[in-house]
């Protein structure tokens, strides 16, 4: 007889006491719950303690529970460790999970327009709490992810462990392997800074070189001839629509092969030939529920901890100046891991090293279970996969090293010094002009000449009188084609940074001066100057550093760097050596030919009034050389009868050349930090 | 099981639960610092903002505005000027004139001003003697307590009426000196009713229009020190900074100088007043940028301020024409501007000029057929032809060509120096310019300036409409300059 007019939950108390009528009821909650697992059963299995139940309830949420039903109720104990799986393929799939979870937060932030594009990632840097948090790391996440999917191929390789049965576990994997790149890849392009379209355009430049139908392959993979609003949109809803698709089936695939097969024990434990995964002994049987249960939780707050703590202290997603097609940046790379295909585009054609290549070593890699169909796993037995596997990873290696701008890419010392010195924040470095601190900042030109001097101040006033300082006073030693006259260096100097560079013309330094001894960080820069020219002394010899620091605005200063050095042949970035061994100097010309100035007998040069040369070619008569006089127009000239003039001797004169570049720092813009 | 790193299930428990703990932990942590951050993220980004708008106003505008932003007279106005960012130098001595010429006003009335009579204030002498003589009655009428707050009333308005400063300085002294005032029945004063007797002394009416007096008329006076300043900023009137100045001060012999001087210079002290843009300076230089400035050719000799943003067809992302703007509203010194920022300004804004209309026949120009001109092109005049190129004369119909304005430097179009050799050297060598003479082809490019474009410069950038400014001799005339320009 119920107490309410329908049996419940009082009758129980009635009949058996409410306390254990409650008891009773939380139980059964509990193990509906968990799918068969009582209130004793959760409590032994959080102690460690063996099921008092047979058979054992631990397999039940397994059998009847959604959430468990793909993963095994029990492990082979040779696998559960770190070795030989590193558990690795767990990692990646938690870090699927990872970068879904920040993603998806930070598509709440984000259009993918060129317009808004970098206005949103600022905005999400200086507008959203924990933006920058969580964009560092969703960024992270993803080099992360990128590793891990790699070495658990390595591994998987290593071991052995594509083959029979599991040779399409393998192959799904590669798919995944390239999935994940591909995410990586299409990400790198939606911050619109210029380093994220770069190193994307490069990726993407391999596109054209597809036979017969590059172009239209190239528009369908950038949007337009060039990557812009169409392009920006396609990146976006592959990396967050399609490929996310693609991964999470074949992820699922992939597992349940994995769960299908059983996970491959380390080939030593098994007799050749065997797949013993699924005939786990009970001797040898780790359960899911409590021990790998709890190590992978512990193993999500580990990595977790690791991941934030990396981005809290070390680790900010870079972010450069807004993307600009009209300028490319120097040294420009593509993501490390698609590195190895820059540097096999430099071996050679762009269709076979870009296109074919890549495609044969993804293809290779996906069949190549059903290629290497021996059947011992055995280290020993597999001499030759192991080397050709040992030799691909050393050949990837150097490939992706030769992809590094530092390989075989020719840019001219002076360039490539100045741009080292003030190049703006990329790849989470910056040119060490930047780091100057404000204060620091003192207005007035500084030259490398008084590094290393014994007496800085003569130093200082030596190179004053070699450049000329504004006076006029100095070496005549630049010829100046267009008004046919000698200057000096310090005007050469000057109509690089005033003409060109557009340096104020009074901001123009009349004399050079001592590095003040409360700007230690100029002065770093002022060494570093000079010993990036030092470590160059064959392409720049005699060089010379020189530092202009002017104040601009309120806040706001100008630095010049300058590099001067007298002219000799280069060649791919390698200077070129004449037939008697030494290097070849590059001397004043015109119309091709080396340009001759009169001389007196002291050797010296002979000027008439303004400093106007006399200009000659060297011509060869009967074995000897003569110097005909010749015009600024390159035409020989003549006296009153119509002969040549002659000069009795002349020389060559050796060219100078001068290199600036310059970076305006504000006191607020902080480099330093 | 041994492989398990953490062997013990209350092991991998605790750490789990430390892990757990630690990460919300550092995520709070990171979360409290947030404001700060981006605070200073702000500060960092708008300092970055401020030295890429360096560079590209260095290399996009210093060429016309200059290099520091004071402009180039006769081709841009200064950006780096107190003018530009509205910062009067008259504002604060024109207030405290204003100020003390409507208390004269209200001590007094005025008559006449705009047509109207304005009485005088509260505060005259006639008002406070009516008051005065109320309350001495109604004194009479209370009790000693009640009376107490009308009698200090009354005592200022003694204080008021008296019109003779010696008194005043020795009732002050009286006061100060704690003696009880007058007739006062009840001398022990509080320090608030001490002040206020003070006070009251001290704007005592006679007394107050003679300090007035003295402080606008005196030697050091407020109308001396405009007058200074005026002098100060004399280079003005030429500059453009006050263009109505003139005007003003010949209506000044009037009474009404001060008056006029604060309502006419009012709209000029300011850029964006004196066109009547309604927004902020950001917004004004933002909005040139992308539009330009429609009929700036005018006014700059030909020097035209084309759009710049790609918005407008010019070549700059909006970040980019935002980080110029940066760079440019850094100059203002907000009120610290000095008479020193004033000179510095080599050329400052200048007012359209009022539209005078078609004077006399129409002139007979070009048009854009260039075998037509060809056949009918008279000899050239180099020398005029020079004064043409360069804006220092004005064409035949009366407006400046200006060429040399955006030939110079090759920045916006190519270099005057050697015009003619790279045509010769260059341009006639090309196959479309095969049976082309150097004439024909300098014809062609200033009637049709679109026809062919040289490579490195933008299409659309010169006037298409020289064809009907030019008379033939004017054409003639520069064709023959740029003859010159061999080089």
């Amino acid at each position: 007889m119920s107490l309410l007019p329908f049996p419940s939950f009082l009758d129980d108390v009635q009949e058996k006491g409410w306390r254990k009528a409650v008891m009773e009821g939380v139980d059964e909650v509990v193990e509906r719950a968990t799918a068969g697992l009582n209130i004793q059963d959760v409590r032994e299995a959080l102690r460690g303690e063996d099921p008092s139940r047979r058979p054992n309830p631990r397999l039940s949420p397994h059998a009847d529970g959604f959430w468990l039903h793909m993963r095994p109720g029990y492990f082979h104990k040779d696998i559960t460790g770190v070795y030989p799986t590193f558990r690795l393929g767990w990692l990646s799939t938690y870090f699927v999970v990872f970068e879904t979870i920040t993603g998806l937060l930070l598509m709440l932030w984000y259009t993918p327009s060129p317009e808004i594009a970098y206005g949103n990632m600022l905005s999400i840097l200086n507008n959203v709490p924990l933006g920058q948090f969580m964009r560092d790391l969703h960024r992270l996440g993803a080099e992360g992810m990128v590793l891990i999917v790699s070495l658990h191929m390595m591994r998987t390789w290593i071991t052995g462990s594509y083959k029979k049965p599991r040779q399409f576990t393998w192959f799904t994997g590669v798919l995944l392997l390239v999935f994940t790149g591909l995410l990586s890849f299409t990400g790198y392009l939606l911050p619109w800074d210029q380093l994220a379209l770069w190193a994307v355009t490069i990726g993407a430049s391999m596109a054209e070189a597809t036979p017969v139908i590059g172009q239209e392959v190239n528009l369908i993979v950038r949007g337009a001839p060039e990557l812009g609003a169409n392009g920006l949109l396609r990146f976006y809803l592959l990396h967050v629509l399609a490929l996310p698709i693609f991964l999470f089936i074949f992820t699922g695939v992939h597992y349940y092969k994995v769960i299908v097969h059983g996970h491959s024990l380390p080939p030593q434990k098994e007799n050749i030939g065997e797949d013993t995964a699924k005939r786990v002994p009970l001797d040898k049987r780790v359960y899911f529920i409590p021990d790998v249960l709890t190590n992978e939780l512990v193993w999500i707050g580990v990595t977790t901890f690791i991941l934030t703590v990396l981005v809290v202290w070390f680790y900010h997603a870079p972010l450069e100046n807004h993307a600009d097609p009209q300028v490319t940046p120097l040294g420009t790379t593509a993501p490390w891991y698609f590195l190895w295909i820059q540097g096999a585009l430099k071996l050679g054609d762009k269709f076979f090293w870009g296109i074919l290549f890549p495609t044969v070593v993804v293809g290779v890699f996906a069949v190549m279970p059903y290629l290497d169909v021996t059947v011992s796993r055995r280290y020993a037995h597999r001499r030759v996969s192991l080397s050709l596997a040992m030799l691909t990873i050393s050949f990837m290696t150097v490939l992706s090293y030769m992809g590094l701008p530092e390989f075989a890419v020719a840019t001219s010392a002076e360039t490539e010094i100045l741009h080292e010195l003030t190049f703006e924040p990329a790849h989470s470095h910056v040119g060490v002009a930047r780091t100057i601190p404000y204060d620091q900042l003192v207005a007035g030109a500084y030259t490398t000449a008084e590094l290393g001097a014994e007496n800085p101040a003569f130093a200082i006033e030596d190179f004053e009188i070699m450049v000329g300082n504004g006076d006029g006073a100095g070496e005549l030693v630049v010829y100046d084609h267009d008004t046919n006259t000698f200057t000096t260096v310090y005007d050469l100097l000057t109509a690089d940074l005033v003409g060109v560079a557009h340096l104020d013309g009074a901001d123009m330094p009349n004399s050079f001066r001592l590095v003040p001894d409360d700007a230690p960080v100029l002065h770093e820069v002022l060494e570093e100057l000079h010993h990036e020219i030092e470590l160059n002394e064959g392409q720049l010899p005699h060089g010379w550093g020189v530092i202009v620091v002017s104040n601009n605005q309120e806040g706001l200063r100008r630095v010049d760097l300058a590099i001067g050095w007298e002219g000799v042949e280069i060649d791919q970035g390698q200077v070129v050596v004449g037939e008697d061994g030494e290097p070849v100097e590059l001397v004043y010309q015109l119309g091709g030919q080396p340009l001759y100035f009169q001389t007196d007998d002291a050797g010296e040069l002979v000027l008439s009034e303004t400093n106007t040369p006399n200009l000659a070619y060297a011509v060869d008569e009967d074995g000897t050389t003569v110097y005909y006089a010749i015009g600024t127009d390159g035409e020989f000239l003549v006296d009153d009868a119509g002969n040549r003039i002659a000069y009795e001797s002349a020389t060559t004169m050796r060219e100078r050349r001068v290199e600036t570049d310059h970076v305006y720092l504000h006191e607020n813009s902080a480099y330093f930090d | 099981m041994d492989r398990l790193i953490i062997k013990s299930i209350e092991g991998r428990i605790m750490l789990g639960i430390t892990m757990f703990i630690s990460i919300m932990i550092l995520i709070g942590w990171v979360a409290i610092n947030e404001p700060g951050r981006m605070a200073e993220f702000v500060e960092q980004h708008e300092g970055r903002s401020i030295e890429r708008g360096a560079e590209l106003f260095a290399a996009n505008c210093s060429s016309c505005h200059g290099i520091n932003g004071y402009g180039i007279g006769g081709r841009a106005p200064a950006l780096n000027s107190p003018h530009f960012f509205g910062y009067d130098y008259l504002a604060s001595v024109n207030n405290e004139i204003a100020s003390l010429q409507r208390e004269l006003v209200d001590y007094d009335g005025i008559t006449g001003l705009g047509g109207f009579d304005i009485p005088d204030q509260i505060g005259t002498q006639e008002l406070l003697e009516n008051r005065r003589d109320e309350l001495i009655s109604q004194i009479a009428e209370v009790s000693d307590e009640e009376a107490r707050d009308l009698r200090v009333e009354l005592l200022n308005i003694e204080a008021r009426l008296i019109d003779n400063s010696e008194q005043v300085a020795e009732r002050i002294a009286a006061i100060e000196a704690g003696e009880p005032m007058g007739d006062d029945a009840n001398p022990e004063l509080t320090d608030s009713e001490l002040e206020t007797r003070l006070a009251a002394l001290q704007s005592n009416i006679p007394l107050r229009r003679v300090a007035i007096d003295e402080a606008l008329n005196g030697e050091e006076g407020l109308l001396a020190q405009r007058d200074a300043l005026l002098a100060d900023l004399d280079g003005a009137i030429l500059s453009g900074y006050f263009p109505r100045l003139e005007e003003v001060t010949t209506d000044a012999t009037e009474n009404n100088y001060p008056l006029m001087l604060t309502q006419y210079l009012a709209s000029d002290a300011s850029r964006l007043a004196q066109i009547e843009f309604g927004g902020t300076v950001d917004s004004y230089i933002t909005t040139t940028l992308i539009h330009g400035r429609p009929g700036s050719g005018d006014v700059w000799n030909g020097n035209i301020m084309v759009s710049w943003s790609q918005r407008g067809g010019g070549s700059l992302r909006d970040d980019q024409i935002g980080d110029i703007v940066a760079y440019i509203t850094n100059w203002d010194r907000g009120d610290n501007w000095t008479i020193d920022d004033f000179n510095a300004v080599n050329q400052y804004a200048i007012i359209h000029a009022p539209y005078t209309g078609i004077i006399g026949d129409p002139i007979p120009t070009v048009g854009p057929n260039v075998e037509e001109i060809l056949a009918n092109l008279p000899e050239g005049d180099a020398t005029h032809g020079e004064a043409l190129y360069n804006g220092q004369e004005a064409l035949e119909i009366g407006v400046p060509a200006g060429c040399s304005g955006c030939h110079a430097n090759g920045a916006v179009g190519p270099d005057t120096v050697g015009t003619w050799t790279r045509v010769q050297n260059q341009r006639l060598t090309l196959p479309e310019f095969a049976d082309y003479t150097a004439e024909q082809y300098l014809i062609e490019s200033i009637v049709q300036p679109n026809a062919y474009v040289v490579p490195g410069y933008s299409s659309g950038v010169m006037n298409a409409n020289y064809g009907d400014q030019l008379t033939a001799q004017d054409l003639a005339d520069i064709i023959a300059y740029i003859a010159t320009q061999n080089q």
